[in-house]
């Protein structure tokens, strides 16, 4: 369960735990914390908790509320996190950081009640990924030494003889879907080179590859769907 | 590869099925949940399917389609009441029935469905998952919920009542559409951007695409089961069975 602790000047005043869906913060006594400062309103600000996440909400938008310097509406909060509240501070712990909660164990957990009908159907929500820890990857390109798509009109996206082509996004294709099209994979441990369909197999360095990924060096040579690439990886990268 | 979550996806291309479900439950009881959802779909949804196509006019795809779901649903609770250790396991479910130029598709829980039309991805299903309650009320924005700690607490879940609603829609397909199936740990970890770049760049070879997939999100961390099943249309003819391309390229991800 997480803790909140308030202090003043570096002196702490009182601790509680998050043990209520929600808590009020400020001056007045009928509050959970009760901050006897100047500078709060009556009823601050208060911590609702909705599943795995404790969400702070400002109640007096005129004052203003700030949490680690920055001014917050209403926001998820994290270990550590410091509420300012007039001169006192009121610091956020949590033993369980959001990486440490087990989220392999899908549980079961009511539906928060809606007021009114669903939203008109139309557009769904998109709810983003987590945010992971961030990986790690690898910068590199492919230079086009050589390409013999004479027969198929260039298309704007389709790179030209000379260019050279950053690798930065997860996946990068060369060729034509539905003839002949090999994919270059951006992944923490390097660069990956994959036939994806078409009669010709890919060769590296004028060695046939089979269906498996092939993991890509610096200074390879490829050749596939008519394209010869010479691939290049950045060196602050290569000794990964 | 490892197989211990094999169960979790069925496709069968000559009845137009493709299926994923993420099971949840101690001691291993949720595989027990998600494997009953699978067998249930793919034995008993072929046969109406084949009532439909030799004349029945009654059910529709939509609503058979939702008695199988329901009929799943009854047995996993029932298995859950009586056999020890399975109490409280559930089950997500994912379903697309493709018939004619239509697709119907069932969910329930945060295993979702996605198209890919023109290039763009496009989010089919709602989740039944707290975070999609909490950024529905307001209660964070959208842009927050990659902050939250409730990505594993879904709302509702096969089995685990005698009744369960299930979300139920009806979509149009064309010719190119390519379907994505998967379970949250695919959408957890990996952005739609990154999801729609890789479905669309190796469509034209779904059993890559799932393994890309499947790795993309291992790459990034992966901590749950990861399923995708792939499907794409070549032509939607209503009359001509067999008209669904390379059904499907499921993979099995891999528990980290």
């Amino acid at each position: 369960m997480a803790k909140l602790v308030l202090s003043l000047n570096g002196t702490v005043l009182q601790q509680r735990f998050i043990d209520a869906a929600c808590i009020s913060i400020g001056r007045d006594a009928v509050n959970d914390i009760v901050i006897d400062d100047a500078a709060l309103g009556g009823v601050h600000a208060r911590i609702v908790t909705v599943g795995e996440d404790n969400i702070l909400e400002d109640l007096q938008r005129a004052a203003g509320l700030r949490v680690n310097g920055s001014p917050v509406a209403r926001q998820i909060l994290h270990h550590r996190d410091v509420i300012e509240l007039g001169a006192h501070h009121l610091c956020y712990l949590s033993s369980r950081a959001a990486a440490e909660i087990d989220l392999d164990r899908t549980m079961l957990i009511n539906a928060l009640p809606r007021q009114g009908a669903p939203t008109a159907d139309g557009g769904v929500l998109a709810i983003p990924a987590a945010r992971t820890a961030k990986v790690r990857l690898p910068e590199g390109c492919v230079k086009v030494l050589a390409g013999v798509l004479a027969k198929t009109p260039a298309k704007a996206s389709r790179p030209a003889v000379g260019d050279s082509v950053r690798l930065d996004r997860v996946v990068t294709t060369f060729g034509i879907p539905g003839e002949q099209l090999v994919v270059i994979a951006r992944r923490p441990p390097g660069y990956f080179l994959t036939h994806v369909e078409g009669p010709q197999m890919p060769r590296i360095n004028q060695q046939s590859i089979d269906a498996a990924p092939r993991a890509l060096r610096d200074g390879d040579l490829i050749e596939a769907a008519g394209y010869r690439l010479e691939f290049r990886l950045a060196p602050f990268a290569a000794g990964q | 590869m490892r197989s211990l979550n094999e169960d979790a996806a069925a496709a069968d291309r000559e009845h137009g099925i493709a299926v994923v479900a993420d099971g949840m439950g101690g001691h291993r009881s949720g595989d027990v949940a998600s494997r009953m959802a699978l067998d249930i779909v793919m034995e008993r949804l072929p046969a109406r399917v084949r009532q439909f196509r030799a004349g029945a006019r009654r059910p529709m795809p939509l609503q058979f389609a939702e008695q199988v779901v329901g009929e799943a649903n009854r047995a996993i609770h029932a298995a859950a009441l009586e056999q020890t250790g399975c109490r409280g396991m559930g089950t997500t479910l994912a379903l697309a029935l493709f018939h004619g130029r239509q697709v119907a598709l069932v969910h329930v829980g945060d295993s979702r469905i996605y198209r890919l039309r023109g290039g763009r991805l496009q989010l089919l299903t709602r989740d039944d998952s707290l975070l999609s309650d909490q950024v529905e009320l307001g209660l964070i924005a959208a842009q927050d919920a990659s902050e939250s700690r409730n990505r594993h607490l879904v709302t509702q879940a096969l089995g685990v009542a005698r009744n369960v609603p299930a979300h139920l829609h009806e979509e149009d397909v064309q010719s190119g559409d390519v379907f994505l199936l998967c379970t949250d740990g695919l959408s957890d970890i990996v952005d739609d951007s990154d999801i729609e770049l890789v479905v669309d760049s190796l469509k034209t070879n779904l059993a890559l695409a799932a393994s890309h997939l499947v790795q993309l999100a291992n790459d990034n961390g992966g901590y749950d089961n990861i399923t995708v099943a792939l499907v794409r249309v070549l032509e939607p003819v209503a009359a001509r069975p067999g008209w669904l391309g390379s059904l499907f390229g499921w993979l099995p991800g891999l528990r980290r």
